[in-house]
């Protein structure tokens, strides 16, 4: 599981510019029974015909930045794709779609005013410094319109932790790569007509998603995602969200979704018999892909599992693997036949 | 009548929790329709069959409510709600939980604003133990029901949006005979969570027409309370189908039923989402007025829902 979360979370992919991101994954998983769409959404099936149509769920795209102005000085000025905290963004190294190097800079504090230092520095007055001298030497490397993400290695942290960039949502890549992987050669096993989505676009609008509900009119889906583990600090017991070393949160209402409680509860009550952790999320206002399950087409009964991850959107998301494996034993509960331990 | 208005109105169904209000419906409508059923997302869809126009009437079930999102180490709950649960009404109301449990809504501290951040429900438990023993994260909280008459023909209380929608749209589906349209009544779920119970089944059926009956805030547009059934014109995002106005004028004149326009200035979102998939279905709704929605004190004029049963019967 390491090893696929080094190379899921190590691709290249910010919303809007997943290809490199599929890539990994069609070599993951293979080509047989997977189809990649116009758009770019990976769709993955374990076919049992004439069972109910269950679809998992997880995004391929990270959150990154994208050219918007080169400066006469060769400073590269750039978008949000996705939403960020600006104060996470400085002096964080980032890696265009065609390898150039930079830096996030912004005027440093012994020239910032008094009334500066108060304020907090926004995106529109952080640059992107290639090393380039003038806006001429920038251009060759760099066009408007190109992208850039965050350039962070996976490195394992004490305590069973590992950090990373994109863990929102490679994470949910890699389980769901790992699921099909485990399952593909035993649809007798499974209770439900298996599909696997990696979807695109998930951080700006869920385009991708939206195609693939209405497209394939899932009867369920289980969307897998990373969401805020708010577990430091002094945060009051009922604002902490989700817990790390509880296994996934499962929601029962987000700002989107009112999730599906029959099959919510089902799942949970499968979990407890096999003794899998999992944790009950705290509301957010934020949305996941579920929403767009629970409303394309006719509908689905919607479920997720929020993996815990602390510093999301940043260049350091860090997640314990006790998590992530507990998330995995979830979803194979989940879908396999009830008489099958 | 006003005995099932009762029954509609005590019965729970937040957002999402519409199994038990469905059930309800369901038993009083089944003999007078050839099909019926509850589709993925818990819409109520129920068929009478005919060979002319398909038609769509669809009216919400649900209604706004809280659940329980933590209990607190001192037994105090902590929610969060569906959308248009207004506060400021509901604070220091008596609640109770879907499972009969009853309690009180208490702000935190006294003076701020309250929103879900700030609010608490006390059901009296002395410690987190004994609440968790009467109640369970996910459990859902609603005002307690009330009914009232309120001088001649006027009634107060809630959940009259939108149960007094579903009791209009049941009257009708009793009364209609004879009539040789492809008849869909849909009572719609999640409709305090962006409306997208309409948009599925709207979706699945396919209709050439289709007739939302809902409630109108006289907060929002020109209508008045005892001045007949509201024939809509426009909300805030969507205008509704001339043909569907001019048909619903025309039936309105045609058997001497009380009438007056609609145009919303300030609200709706359902229409607008329902012909992003109606393929070009014409769309119109029909309206009973009321006045303080989204608090307990919701007040309509039977009257005008007596119109509005009438004007549903004579659809053609």
């Amino acid at each position: 599981m390491k090893k696929l979360l080094k190379r899921l979370c190590s691709a290249f992919g910010p919303t809007g510019n997943e290809k490199r991101v599929a890539a990994v994954i069609k070599d993951i998983i293979g080509s047989e029974n997977v189809f990649e769409d116009k758009m770019g959404n990976i769709v993955a099936r374990i076919a049992s015909e004439g069972k109910p149509k269950l679809f998992l769920s997880a995004h391929m795209d990270e959150v990154g930045f994208m050219v918007t102005e080169i400066t006469d000085s060769g400073m590269i000025g750039f978008g949000a794709v996705g939403g960020f905290d600006p104060i996470v963004l400085l002096s964080k190294r980032v890696i265009s779609e065609r390898g150039v190097l930079g830096a996030i800079t912004s005027k440093p504090i012994h020239l910032m005013s008094d009334e500066e230092k108060k304020t907090r520095t926004e995106i529109d007055d952080m640059y992107i410094d290639i090393g380039a001298r003038s806006r001429e030497e920038a251009l060759e490397l760099v066009s408007i319109g190109d992208y850039f993400c965050f350039f962070s290695d996976l490195v394992e942290l004490g305590g069973d932790f590992i950090k990373a960039k994109a863990i929102d949502d490679r994470g949910g890549c890699a389980i769901l790569c790992s699921v099909y992987n485990e399952l593909k050669d035993k649809a007798d096993r499974l209770e439900y007509d298996l599909y696997f989505a990696f979807t695109i676009r998930e951080e700006t609008g869920k385009s991708g998603v939206n195609y693939i509900s209405e497209r394939y009119n899932p009867d369920y889906a289980i969307v897998v995602e990373g969401t805020t583990a708010n577990d430091l600090y002094n945060t009051p017991e009922h604002k902490k969200i989700a817990r790390t070393g509880c296994g996934p949160a499962m929601s029962f209402m987000d700002g989107a979704t009112i999730y599906d409680r029959a099959f919510t509860k089902e799942i949970m009550s499968r979990c407890d018999k096999e003794e899998i952790k999992y944790q009950i999320k705290g509301f957010t206002f934020a949305g996941t892909d579920a929403a767009s399950y629970q409303r394309g087409a006719d509908g689905a009964k919607v479920a997720i599992f929020s993996l815990p991850v602390r510093y999301i959107h940043s260049q350091a998301s860090v997640v314990k693997l006790e998590d992530i494996e507990s998330t995995r034993k979830a979803i194979i509960a989940s879908v396999s036949k009830k008489e099958i331990k | 009548m006003i005995n099932l208005l009762k029954r509609l109105m005590y019965t729970q169904g937040v957002s999402g929790r519409e199994g038990d209000i469905s059930k309800v419906i369901e038993k009083e409508i089944s003999p007078f329709v050839s099909e019926i059923w509850n589709d993925k997302i818990g819409n109520l869809i129920a068929h009478k069959k005919g060979n002319g126009k398909r038609i769509l009437i669809y009216t919400n079930m649900d209604e706004c409510g809280f659940f329980v999102n933590h209990i607190d180490e001192n037994g105090l709950i902590r929610v969060c709600s569906t959308r248009g649960l207004n506060y400021d009404a509901a604070i220091y109301s008596d609640v109770v939980s879907e499972n009969g449990v009853c309690g009180i809504l208490i702000p935190e501290t006294l003076g701020e604003k309250p929103t879900y951040e700030n609010v608490f429900i006390d059901i009296g438990a002395k410690s987190k133990k004994e609440a968790q023993r009467r109640v369970s994260v996910m459990d859902s909280f609603t005002c307690v029901p009330r009914l009232k008459k309120l001088g001649a023909t006027k009634y107060s209380g809630r959940p009259l949006n939108n149960r007094i929608g579903c009791l209009a749209l049941i009257e009708a589906i009793k009364a209609i005979k004879d009539n040789e349209n492809d008849l869909y009544f849909v009572f719609t779920t999640h409709a305090q969570a962006e409306n997208y119970g309409s948009k599925t089944a709207v979706y699945s059926i396919a209709p050439d027409i289709i007739i939302s009956v809902s409630i109108a805030k006289r907060e929002c547009s020109d209508i008045k309370l005892g001045m007949g059934a509201g024939i809509k014109i426009k909300d805030i995002r969507a205008a509704c189908s001339l043909s569907v106005i001019e048909m619903l004028r025309s039936l309105a004149e045609e058997n001497k039923i009380k009438y007056q326009y609609e145009a919303d200035e300030i609200s709706g979102y359902d229409l607008s989402l329902v012909r992003s998939v109606a393929h070009g279905a014409e769309i119109g709704a029909i309206s009973i007025p009321c006045e303080n929605s989204h608090t307990t004190a919701e007040v309509i004029d039977i009257d005008d829902v007596k119109n509005v049963i009438k004007l549903i019967e004579v659809l053609k």
